[in-house]
Order: structure tokens, then sequence, then C-alpha cells
């Protein structure tokens, strides 16, 4: 008798769940678009990004209201690693993420295309706190340094730390999130930490001392994001994949239009980093290149590094081709037929602009 | 936890085995063989669901790959390295604790005075769980080895407070009344009743205590830690290999079954002396 009461609901319940899924092959109700970060105290706001901004001007939902398509907005926490364990559920269809994190998914099996970057060339910092005697890099040796593993900070900073002639091994290194990171650096539990932008806010509010930033030793140094998609929703809805991606450059161009860039660091602001800081991140850097969604020479190069890289370090199981990972045409699409093309040429592997045809 | 009323009166019901059976071997046989029949169908329903990829390989990786982590993690000496560390923790920390559990606990149970002011209060700080504790605890000590140590002793003082409590609260009234008629002083009495009298709900305590412990200590490891088997867990999950938190699990059931059943030993041998009165 229980047997049968629990067992025919489950099998209702399976059954509507297909026919749902079967009903909706033309164009799915609602889009899950997952953001590996999050704004201070847990609100629902990214900073740093095209992906952020997008969210913040409805740019995605301005684009698919048409066709009647919703957007889900998904924040996390835990960064770029739990936003694979949310793609390797099926619970998201998009995802801006960073490089590191992607390329550990894509190489432990998860089917995932990069279609367009977003947000390159971002530098990590090394705080310590404010009364620390530390100057160098040296001077933390063996000491409690924190870092956010499986992040694109990790591998950003395992590949200063090697061109430095250091390792991860030369510190007593501690696994936190960046909230964490700043009450740890406040109540100096730690020693130092590295950090992105929320550097800043530290050093401006007295509690904490970049003393390394690792954009301004080597571009090579830095780490890029990206927008990538679930490759069964690519397969299934490639219209639906262009919009997004059109929604994307579109909001790129809007931020990188001259005088809309205080707009767009007001946004980004909204995630709870000071403006100050979000505009420090920026100094010696162009808005146009940081935020050009091409995927271009520059960004298979860094992104085939960041795959060799962390096989070194032993941070990647297998291999991946990232050639055969991203799929430029619908950014390529969205540039030509928008008209952006001249607005961010293509890049070589060396970050300079090729000469236009 | 559901299992402390099985751990009072798992021993008692296994020592009626032993004497009422002349042949208890064939019995000890079966009911180990039947206690893992529950894994062995666990373990094929895990390998059925990633053969027809009800869960994605990355969230649940196949039996055969966790099999190869925890060799691999085993011959490079890694999964002992941390396990050690992790131990010592559990250790030093529930030292602490059932130091001062008996001590409160005895402490009450021979002074109702002490128990009245002292064991509402208790209460009431034992019911934040342990990680409920942490952020405070990390505010005030730091996230070193002395944050490990104040959770798994909060940890394990809780149930041993309570149990010595309630073993000295359940001595039959006599015991102690013959121990007045012989005039005892505090120390003989301590020594010759009371503590061998609670000694059967002491060790319900100590075993318990000794779990929630393992248990504190991998929730503590898990939020801030560089080291031990519940970092092996964070950073197999942030490096999205989640065969290494598989192996974690695992390696923290058998190890916190090792030790209950290594107390479980002791608890037997330590109450030889009250098997005739059964």
């Amino acid at each position: 008798m229980m047997k049968s009461r629990v067992l025919l609901p489950l099998l209702t319940l399976f059954a509507t769940g297909w026919c749902a899924l079967a009903s909706a092959a033309d164009a799915p109700e609602v889009i899950r678009f997952g953001v590996a970060t999050v704004g201070k105290g847990g609100t629902p706001f990214a900073a740093g990004s095209v992906t952020g901004l997008a969210h913040q001007r409805k740019a995605v939902e301005e684009e698919l209201k048409a066709d009647n398509i919703r957007v889900d907005w998904v924040f996390f926490k835990g960064a770029g690693p739990a936003v694979n364990e949310a793609l390797a559920n099926k619970q998201l269809d998009f995802a801006w993420q960073g490089d590191l994190p992607a390329v550990i998914a894509k190489a432990g099996g998860l089917n995932t295309k990069l279609i367009t970057a977003d947000s390159l060339l971002t530098s990590v910092y090394l705080v310590v706190p404010a009364d620390s005697p530390a100057k160098t890099l040296e001077d933390l040796k063996g000491k409690k340094v924190a870092q956010f593993k499986g992040t694109n900070l990790q591998l950003a900073t395992a590949r200063t730390l090697k061109a430095e002639g250091l390792s991860e091994r030369d510190f007593r290194t501690v696994n936190m999130e960046f909230s964490t990171m700043s009450s740890a650096l406040a109540s100096k539990d730690i020693d130092g930490a590295w950090m992105p932008a929320q550097a800043f806010d530290l050093q401006a509010a007295g509690v904490a001392r970049i003393i390394y930033d690792t954009r301004a030793k080597s571009p090579k140094f830095t780490r890029q994001g990206h927008v990538l998609v679930d490759a069964a929703f690519e397969q299934k809805y490639p219209a639906v994949v262009q919009k997004v991606v059109d929604a994307l450059v579109k909001t790129a161009a809007w931020a990188t239009t001259p005088g809309n860039e205080e707009a767009a660091l007001a946004l980004w602001a909204n995630a709870g980093v000071r403006i100050e800081s979000l505009r420090a991140e920026q100094e010696g850097q162009s808005f146009i290149r940081r935020y050009s969604p091409r995927i271009d020479e520059f960004f298979i190069d860094r992104y085939r590094a960041t795959v060799t890289e962390s096989r070194e370090l032993g941070l990647l199981r297998g291999d991946v081709e990232v050639k055969d990972w991203v799929e430029p045409k619908y950014v390529n699409n969205a540039l030509e037929r928008l008209g952006f093309k001249n607005l961010w040429p293509e890049y070589d592997a060396n970050n300079q602009p090729k000469k236009a045809l | 936890m559901s299992n402390l009323p099985l751990i009072s009166w798992r021993p008692l019901s296994l020592r009626a085995d032993i004497s009422r059976f002349s042949a208890p071997s064939l019995l000890w046989v079966g009911s180990k063989a039947s206690a893992l029949v529950f894994p062995a169908l666990l373990l094929v329903l895990w390998q059925v669901a990633v053969n027809r990829h009800w869960v994605s390989a990355q969230i649940l990786p196949p039996p055969s790959l966790v099999l190869e982590s925890l060799l691999q993690l085993w011959h490079s000496g890694d999964l002992w390295r941390e396990l050690s560390i992790s131990l010592e923790r559990v250790l030093i920390g529930f030292v602490l604790g059932s130091a001062a559990g008996l001590l409160l606990g005895i402490g009450m149970g021979l002074s109702r005075t002490l128990e009245a002011y002292v064991l509402p209060s208790f209460q009431a700080i034992s019911q934040v769980p342990v990680l409920g504790w942490i952020p405070l605890l990390m505010m005030l000590v730091g996230i070193d080895e002395s944050l490990k140590y104040l959770v798994i002793a909060k940890a394990v003082m809780v149930p041993i407070t309570l149990n010595a409590l309630a073993g000295i609260r359940n001595i039959p009234k006599g015991y102690l009344e013959v121990a007045q008629v012989y005039q005892l002083g505090l120390a003989q009495r301590l020594r010759r009743v009371i503590l061998p009298a609670a000694l059967p709900s002491l060790f319900t305590g100590v075993r318990f205590a000794l779990t929630k412990g393992w248990i504190a200590l991998v929730t503590v490891e898990l939020l801030a830690s560089s080291e031990g088997i519940g970092y092996l867990m964070v950073d197999g999950r942030q490096m999205f290999q989640l065969d290494l938190v598989i192996v974690g699990m695992l390696v923290i059931g058998v190890v916190g079954l090792l030790l209950d059943q290594g107390l479980a030993w002791v608890e037997m041998r330590l109450q030889r002396w009250q098997r005739p009165a059964f």
C-alpha cells in the first residue's frame, strides 16, 4: 500500500516533467545565468564585468523580451568552483567565470563553450595588514597567506610566484573566500592575502596595504574572464545564444563609449566596492581593451597558457584543447552586425593590436 | 544524533548474547556480515547511477576513480599526513573537553547547589551548535589551532558533563547509604562507589563525545584550515575533484567508526566487574 502511495505521485511528477521538457524544445521559458561572484554581504551584484553591467541594465532581458524568455540570475559566493558544480548539475545555461575554474571543469568533462571574453587583464593584489613590516614577497616567506583556491586568482598568483622564483609552498597557504580574508586581515589572523579589487577598499579603510600588483609586473600575470554556455543548450538554441551575446556586446559597447566609464563604475559600485577602488583597478589600462568581448589570438593564447600552466602546477587532470572549446562565431557575428568591428580590433598573443585589413 | 540510544544499549545486548549462547561465533560473524549488506547495496546503486548517468560524472565520480584517488593518497603519504593532523586535533580537543566535562559533571553531581546555579545556563549554552560558535570564536581566538581545540572541546564537553551528572544522579540510593554506614570519606566514596557506579553512563558520554568531537573537527576544518582531512575535502571541492571529497567522507566515516568501536572495546574491558551481576 505504502509503496504505491509514494510511487504514483513520483511517477506523475516524472511524467509531467518529461512533457514539460519535450514541449519546450523550440525556445526555453527561462535562461539561467550564473555569475561567479557576489556583492558585499551576499548582495546579487557583480563588479568588474560586462555581465555585471548587463545584469543591472537588464540588457539580456531586453533582448529576449520578444521571445518571452525570462532570465534568472544566480550569484555565487563560492565563485568559479560553485559555478562549476551548478553547471555539472545542469542548473545553469550561461555563466560568467574566470579562466582557471572553467579550465578545471572542462578538463573534468563539463561540456561548455566559451562564447565571449568578459574582463581581461585583471590583476591580483597581495595585501598585508596595515602595520605589517612586510614590503616584498620574500618578507612573507613561511607566513600565513590566504588564497581563494580554485578561482582564477590562484593561477595568476602561482604564475607570479613562479616568475619570482617562489611557490605556494614557500608560504603557509590558507584557503578562504574574499570576505573572510578581509576580516582575517583586520584581526591579523593572516599575514597576507591575494585579493581582487577589494584590496583597494581595505587599503582605503586603513586595514591593509597593497604590496604587490601582479599586472604591474607583466600582462601575462593577469587573469581573464569569459561568458560560457552549456554546450547542449548551445546546440539546441543557437538563436537564443546569439541574442544573449548581442546583449553582452551592446553592453560592452555602451560601457566603453567615452563618458560612460563613470556610469559603469557606479553600477559596479552597487556590489559594495568603493568606486575609488574600482577606478584604481582600471588605472593604466584602457577600458576598451579590458572589456573587449573578442575571442581573438590573445584570448586563446591566455587560455592555452592557463591549461599548460595549471597542468604543470598539478591543478589539472586531463587536457583541454582550447581551439575546440571556444565558439567565436556568435561574438564575431554580433560585432559585424552591430557595427563594432573597428571598436575592438583583434589582439595577438603578445597583447598587441593586429593591423586591420 | 540519533545514535545516542544505540550506543547505550548495544554493549548490553552484546554481552547478553555472549553469555547466553555457547557458540556465539557464528552469530557474531552473521551480525558483522549483515552490517555489510547496506554498504554493498549502496555501492551497487552508486555504480548503477554512474553507468546510467543519473548524476553527472563530475558530481558523482565512479567508485573506481574514488578508489584510485584513495590509493594514490595512501601511497603518496598525503592521506596519513592529513589524517594525523586531524587526529591530533581531536585528541587535544577531546582531552581538554572531557577534563572540563568531567569536572563540571561530577561537581554538579555531588553538589545540588552547583547544579542549581550552573545547569540551566549550561544547557542553554549547549543548545548552540558547533557551527554557531565558530564565527564568534574566530574573532576571539583567530583561525589557528586554538580555534579547532576549543570547538572540539566544546562539542566533547557537553555530552560528558550531562552523562556524568546523570550517572551520578542515577546511582541507586542503597549504594550511597551503605557508603554512609561505612562512614567513607569523599575520596573513598568517589573511588569506591560513585565512579564505578556512574561508569556505564560516563562511558556512554565519552563515546558519544568522541563522535561529536570528530564531527566538530570536520566542521571546523571545512571552514577554516589549511591542513587536515576536512581541508582535503574543501580542496577537492574547490578544484572540482569530487572523488577527493568522497575519499574524505569515507575516511571520516571509517575513522569515526574505528574510534567508537575502540572505545566500546575499552568499555567492555573496564566494566567486566559488572558482568556477574547480570
